[in-house]
């Protein structure tokens, strides 16, 4: 398996009137051709600040952003920006964001919101292309083609969410950014979209990285999954190990919390608050909710180290360093 | 016999978004109401608490026929029912402090002592453990995360000391590992104070954990109705099989399969179509469900459904 | 978060902005103006500014006395010699039965440029009749005789730039030694002037006299005297036609504009907004009327009415104060106001409010205006200009309040006395600086208001 995507010490910290927050601490991962990526953690953790971190669409208060994001043997973090938004963005990553569905223009037509994706990115083409490519690109998410003459108003949750998947797709790139694609819809409507998830991965041998907080939902994708807690990775490996044999405190007891409709298991929950990104607990950032906080874990911080096939930031397991 | 509410027709504009719904809720029992968006259970629910006035049917609570009360009329209604509602960002005024929102309700219901509100109040936030009280008495809703605020949601409504608590989609829009504290919260205050509870959701992987029955609602009528281990496993409506089908549980497998999904999306509440209102989407869908509309029937003890599958001719 | 911002976000903005900063300073000095009003200035306002023999011992039009500092050659101020200050004697004449009495005063004048009048005033009491005589004897010894006239009891004012005898005295004066007199006499000029030949009519500095000598019959009887040499500076802000302390005036116009503007401002703006929230909230017909209402009221041309009004009927301040506000209750922050508490509606710890029992009125009262609070405050901030400069505006037209002394009646006055054509800037400058800043002190905390108000230039 080839690796599509490379990020290396990624770190954005965001600048308040209440301090710096380390949305992104440090993180590393890769993300390999044809398969999805899951990232998983509760709100605060700082998923989407990744994703936006990725796509460098950064925010004015920025403090920090450091770190290497290496695609096609390309650094695209240390690019400027006319050649990131010509080459790059949503031509080879594009992303879906969280809530995007109720972020449609409520007064352009779905044909026209789609062909304006495609006229940002390639001003070679003319409107009538545009829209023709738009239709297409409907038919890509199994939507009828009458769509594109009609408004978001008239299109239901799970349609619209297609819509701005087709946007997404529009310029045909290699890795796709899905952050909370489905959290905002009905079971019967999730399932569907993420039917189609999986259809469009197969079809065009895409791959995702796929963030949430519900890891159910995650398992429906996910080939490897990272979990993160505090701005940093905790925990990182195949879907297999992790959701079977997992090694990270927090992964354990994120598995333990979930609800299960078809085995009966007695739920447990995690005690405590997400820490302080301002200001996160000392040494290892999940100690002051972990039942197996030891002395060092209070004090410093545990790397990133290889445990049987998978990868773990806890002091509880001996292995190799990674990072 | 508690709550039993008969023939509920809601017909704002002829949008019939509870379309003739019976039930009955027994006392401290909680009751779950699943669907989807557009089926009408959060109109249902809002009207079982009278903040919407049903076109035709009864309502009746405790023996006393509540369906056409307002105002005055209403007002011990409103200290024995409460809502909890779903989001938790726009369920407070944000300018009041945890102090103020709980005393709210017991001011206007006229607890005129200082001392009394204090002392309720205090109880309230033991209750759901927002624990120290002095932290959170003086702190503004924008400051406490998510799952906080829906405690305080929790206390608010149980300030009045409820017989009957409508929850509307109480742990939605929390994280996944968040919810299931909520619901056990619930589910103690439900055991300890004995309150009858509406549960509605649209996620049933929840509903064992809070709730004895379950109805499953689909285009503004009940489908099924039974005990939750008997309908999930059971699962004799088409749609519960379907809305079971469709929700993943944690399981690495499920990246390899495409999960079972029944098409469409549910209809708009003004126009109906003829006959069974699933038959559209429904995969076992017969000529008779195209033409007449099922009934409710009780295939066993406390179970029923409203499908011709089940009916036997 | 929500659509409007708390109030400590309007703290924040208003005292750590630039603008606000610069607005809230502006206003203190304003505001600084009306308490030096309350405390200092006399308290009956009203009449004391049309009471002309209060200001008598003011400069006519005179520019305040600070241009002084810019000058190389400096403006002469007011000299007032007080009874006190004259040196007295007085005999008795037992053969003739006469009393002789004789004031005199020594003025030391070293300004280089004239003073704009000169008078005196003889105080007499107990007599039945003086014969006074009335001499000026300057720095060089030359004495001019002014006048001889018979006074009798009470205050009696004498002036000499108009009186026709010291025109003559000076006359004679300059007949016997020789010197062509001027085409006109000005007496203000010539009694400072060196008479002589050689002297070419140049400004005498030194000690001058002024000697009164009075002869009468009773015995008991008194003079006292007091001359006032007028300088042509006066003041911090200068004096009118009517010889009246500008500065006094512009202190006391100072509460009325804030008020006014205030009043006027809070008033319109909280009416409106509840209105607003009165429609948005019980819907309906109310909705409907007072909709419609506010329609009509918008177009209603608002100056013509208040013209008119102010024609027909003579109206002070508070008259009007009554007026502009009825005028514009309903107004377009009542629109605003309507559709913000539309948003404010469908948040659900309304729909929380009603399940657990609030009557409509206290979700009205405690839960939807609130809300609306930081947007009304804007709109005070933002209405005070228009409203003191609409008092401005009234009073220039002649409409406002006749007795009291506002900015807009002073500006009125100066343009009616010909400030404009006859260069006395200080009649007009002063008090439109101060409107001016009034309304930039207003604006510039509305502009520091506004990022409450408009949540996007928020940072996030």
């Amino acid at each position: 398996m080839s690796e599509i995507l490379q990020v290396k010490n990624l770190k954005l910290y965001y600048s308040t009137k209440k301090g710096v927050v380390k949305a992104v601490d440090n993180i590393s991962f890769a993300l390999n051709k044809g398969e999805t990526l899951a990232v998983v953690g509760e709100s605060g953790c700082g998923k989407s600040s990744m994703a936006i971190a990725l796509m460098r669409l950064l925010p004015r208060n920025v403090n920090t952003y450091q770190g290497s994001i290496i695609v096609d043997n390309e650094d695209i973090s240390k690019l400027d920006e006319k050649t990131l938004r010509e080459r790059i963005l949503w031509r080879k990553i594009s992303m879906v964001f969280q809530g995007a569905m109720n972020s449609l223009n409520p007064v352009l037509k779905i044909g026209f919101q789609i062909a304006e994706a495609l006229l940002e990115h390639d001003k070679r083409l003319s409107k009538k292309e545009a829209l023709a490519i738009a239709k297409k690109s409907l038919e890509l998410v199994r939507l009828p083609e009458f769509i594109a003459d009609r408004y978001p108003h008239e299109l239901s949750g799970g349609m619209k969410q297609r819509v701005v998947i087709a946007m997404a797709l529009v310029l045909n790139p290699q890795i796709v950014i899905l952050d909370e694609p489905t959290s905002a819809l009905d079971v019967i409507t999730q399932a569907n979209i993420i039917n189609l998830l999986k259809r469009l991965k197969n079809e065009k041998g895409l791959s995702y990285i796929f963030i949430t907080h519900d890891l159910a939902v995650a398992s429906e994708l996910a080939d490897r999954v990272v979990v993160m807690y505090g701005g940093k990775i905790v925990e990182y490996g195949n879907a297999e190990q992790i959701y079977a044999t997992p090694k990270h405190p927090y992964t354990q007891k994120l598995i333990a919390s979930i609800p299960t409709l078809r085995s009966d298991k007695t739920l447990e929950f995690i005690p405590g608050a997400p820490p302080d990104l301002i200001d996160p607990p000392p040494g290892c950032r999940f100690h002051p909710r972990c039942p197996y906080a030891m002395d060092i874990c209070r004090v410093e911080e545990p790397p990133l180290l290889t445990a049987s096939n998978g990868k773990v930031a806890c002091w509880l397991y001996k292995g190799d360093i990674v990072e | 016999m508690w709550f039993p509410i008969k023939r509920l027709f809601k017909t704002p504009l002829y949008a019939k978004a509870v379309d003739g719904v019976s039930f009955n809720l027994l006392k401290g029992e909680s009751l779950a109401l699943v669907g989807e968006s557009g089926c009408g259970k959060t109109t249902l629910g809002k009207t079982c608490l009278r903040l919407i006035e049903p076109t035709f049917g009864r309502l009746i609570y405790d023996g006393r026929d509540i369906t056409h009360l307002s105002g005055k009329d209403l007002k011990w209604y409103r200290r024995e029912a409460q809502m909890i509602y779903q989001d938790p960002f726009s369920s407070f005024n944000p300018f009041f402090p945890v102090r103020r929102i709980l005393e709210e309700p017991l001011i206007v219901n006229g607890v005129k002592s200082k001392e009394e509100r204090i002392n309720r109040i205090q109880e309230a936030l033991q209750e759901v453990k927002l624990l120290p009280i002095e932290d959170f008495i003086n702190k503004f809703p924008h400051m406490l995360s998510g799952g906080q605020r829906q405690r305080l949601a929790i206390a608010r409504a149980l300030i009045l000391r409820p017989k009957f608590i409508v929850a509307d989609e109480p742990v939605s829009m929390l994280d996944a590992s968040v919810r299931v504290e909520i619901l056990y919260l619930l589910k103690e205050l439900q055991i300890s104070q004995g309150i009858s509870f509406l549960y509605i959701t649209h996620d049933i992987a929840t509903v064992k954990y809070f709730s004895d029955r379950m109805a499953v609602m689909y285009s503004g009528k009940i489908v099924e109705l039974g005990e939750i281990r008997k309908v999930i496993t059971s699962h004799l409506h088409p749609y519960t099989e379907a809305l079971i089908e469709a929700i993943p549980d944690p399981d690495p497998n499920n990246r390899n399969v495409e999960r079972k999904v029944i098409p469409g999306e549910p209809q708009n509440p003004v126009a109906w179509p003829p006959g069974c209102r699933f038959h559209p989407r429904c995969p076992y869908a017969m000529d008779i469900c195209r033409v007449e509309e099922p009934p409710m029937n009780e295939v066993e003890s406390g179970h029923q459904v409203a499908c011709w599958l089940r009916i036997k001719k | 978060m929500s659509i409007t911002g708390g109030s400590k976000d309007i703290f924040d903005a208003i005292f750590r902005s630039k603008p606000g900063l610069t607005g809230v300073l502006i206003l203190t000095i304003i505001i600084g103006l009306s308490i030096i009003a309350l405390v200092y200035v006399p308290f009956d306002i009203s009449s004391k500014w049309n009471d002309i023999t209060f200001w008598q011992f003011n400069p006519r039009l005179a520019p305040p006395s600070w241009i002084n500092f810019f000058l190389s050659k400096k403006l002469p101020e007011t000299i007032i010699i007080g009874e006190k200050d004259f040196a007295k004697y007085d005999y008795y004449v037992e053969t003739a039965g006469l009393k002789h009495i004789v004031l005199e005063a020594k003025l030391d004048y070293l300004y280089e440029y004239y003073p704009s009048e000169v008078n005196a005033i003889l105080y007499v009491n107990n007599s039945n009749g003086m014969l006074v005589t009335l001499k000026w004897i300057q720095p060089n010894g030359v004495e001019i005789y002014l006048s001889r006239l018979v006074v009798n009891d009470g205050i009696n004012p004498i002036y000499f730039c108009t009186r026709k005898d010291v025109k003559e005295g000076l006359l004679n004066t300059m007949a016997k030694l020789g010197t062509v007199p001027p085409d006109t006499i000005k007496p203000e000029v010539l009694l400072f002037s060196d008479l002589n030949p050689s002297g070419g009519f140049n400004i005498l500095r030194g000690t001058y006299r002024f000697k009164i000598e009075a002869e009468t019959t009773s015995r008991n009887a008194t003079i006292d005297s007091k001359l006032i040499v007028y300088g042509r500076v006066y003041g911090l802000a200068g004096t009118d036609s009517k010889r009246r302390d500008l500065f006094v005036g512009i202190v006391w116009g100072a509460p009325v504009a804030l008020a006014f503007g205030l009043i006027a401002a809070i008033l319109t703006s909280f009416i409106q907004t509840l209105l607003g929230t009165l429609s948005a909230w019980y819907g309906g017909l109310v909705d409907e009327i007072i909709q419609r209402v506010t329609d009509i009221y918008m177009i209603i041309p608002f100056l013509p009415i208040l013209i008119t009004i102010s024609v027909i009927y003579k109206i002070n301040i508070w008259t009007l104060l009554a007026i502009v506000v009825a005028l514009s209750i309903f107004g377009g922050a009542t629109k605003t106001a309507r559709s913000m508490a539309l948003q404010v509606m469908n948040e659900q710890y309304i729909e929380a409010a009603v399940s657990y029992g609030a009557s409509r009125k206290r979700i009205m009262l405690l839960h939807i205006l609130p809300r609306l609070l930081p947007y009304t405050v804007a709109n005070i901030v933002l209405s005070v200009p228009s409203y003191v400069f609409l008092e401005a505006a009234l009073s220039l037209l002649g409409l406002g309040d006749p007795a009291m002394p506002t900015w807009g009646k002073i500006i009125s006055d100066a343009f009616e006395g010909g400030a404009v054509v006859h260069g006395l800037w200080w009649w007009v400058l002063i008090p439109s600086t101060l409107i001016i800043m009034t309304a930039i002190a207003f604006a510039f905390i509305g502009l520091a208001l506004d990022k409450v108000v408009n949540p996007r230039l928020r940072e996030r």
